[in-house]
């Protein structure tokens, strides 16, 4: 498998550390996803989706359980990058790992499991 | 009828003016996460609040014309109910304040919250640049009512929900 090619991103109050264990491509997010998060992440989506590309992952997984807030705009930008995968065709899934004891985790990113049931769904743990 | 703008005289009130950017916006945010916290002992219908009380005051700052905006958390109480309150106030240009009215009158009067919310997310799905989506997210995911007053160029935003419990023991105590 080929070497990642995306950054991480490290700010003050929001982080994203992109890993890849064997065919599925591992996010961590951290901190707080507010107005400041949501240029970083959008550049960062629009990276890890040409490498998802690339790299013919079956999954990416997001695992939000450091996380301590998302605003719309973030989830936005999360719901361009899940129309863009369908859009591309890719058979890769995108995953969400979440943190059963922050019920606003699942409540958020429930509505992006409605949008694309078949490709988006949440773990919690 | 509309709903009223949060009372001072109500249990509690907090108002806070500031500066329309977002490092003013991040303390003015902590502050509403720590009163959230010291008034609502559910850890879930805190990050309801807190959750519409930030897209609101991003909302007001993002779409400010003006040098000042305001956001206010209230909590009144009746005889058989409690009602928590955020409204969120700006000045703003007449191409906004007419695209924000359409949209809040769309989503007052949405008959269902959710599908409303997840319409928007799929019209909005691959239009770069501004989500749209905060304003129904509050409705929807927060499960507050929203409200509205434009006067003049200043618009007013009031999310509201009833909340079961309000820690009114440390209240009493002092």
């Amino acid at each position: 498998m080929s070497i990642l090619r995306v950054e991480p991103v490290v700010m003050d109050s929001f982080g994203i550390e992109p890993t890849l264990r064997d065919d599925t491509l591992s996010v961590k997010l951290t901190g707080t996803g507010d107005m400041a998060a949501v240029g970083p992440l959008g550049f960062f989506l629009k990276d890890i989706q040409s490498e998802a590309l690339r790299l013919r992952v079956s999954a990416v997984a997001f695992d939000v359980r450091a996380l301590y807030f998302l605003n719309s705009s973030c989830l936005k930008a999360l719901i361009s990058f899940i129309s863009s995968v369908a859009g591309q065709g890719l058979k890769c899934k995108v995953e969400f790992i979440t943190d059963a004891r922050l019920g606003w985790q699942r409540r958020s990113l429930t509505a992006l499991e409605r949008m694309s049931p078949e490709l988006v769904s949440i773990a919690d743990t | 009828m509309p709903v009223s703008e949060p009372s001072r005289s109500g249990s509690l009130f907090l108002c806070i003016t500031f500066y329309p950017t977002e490092r003013m916006a991040n303390s003015v945010l902590r502050l509403v996460s720590s009163f959230c916290s010291m008034v609502l002992d559910d850890a879930n219908v805190c990050s309801r609040f807190y959750m519409a009380a930030h897209e609101l005051a991003e909302n007001i700052i993002k779409y400010s014309s003006g040098p000042k905006v305001s956001l206010e958390l209230a909590l009144e109480e009746s005889e058989s109910s409690c009602v928590m309150k955020i409204c969120a106030r700006n000045e703003a240009s007449p191409e906004r304040l007419r695209e924000v009215e359409r949209r809040l009158f769309e989503l007052k009067t949405a008959i269902d919250p959710v599908k409303h919310y997840d319409e928007l997310i799929c019209e909005t799905a691959m239009i770069e640049g501004v989500s749209g989506l905060g304003l129904a997210r509050v409705r929807a995911e927060g499960g507050l009512d929203v409200d509205y007053k434009i006067e003049g160029n200043e618009l007013t935003i009031i999310a509201h929900a009833p909340v079961g419990r309000w820690r009114v023991d440390e209240h009493l105590e002092g």
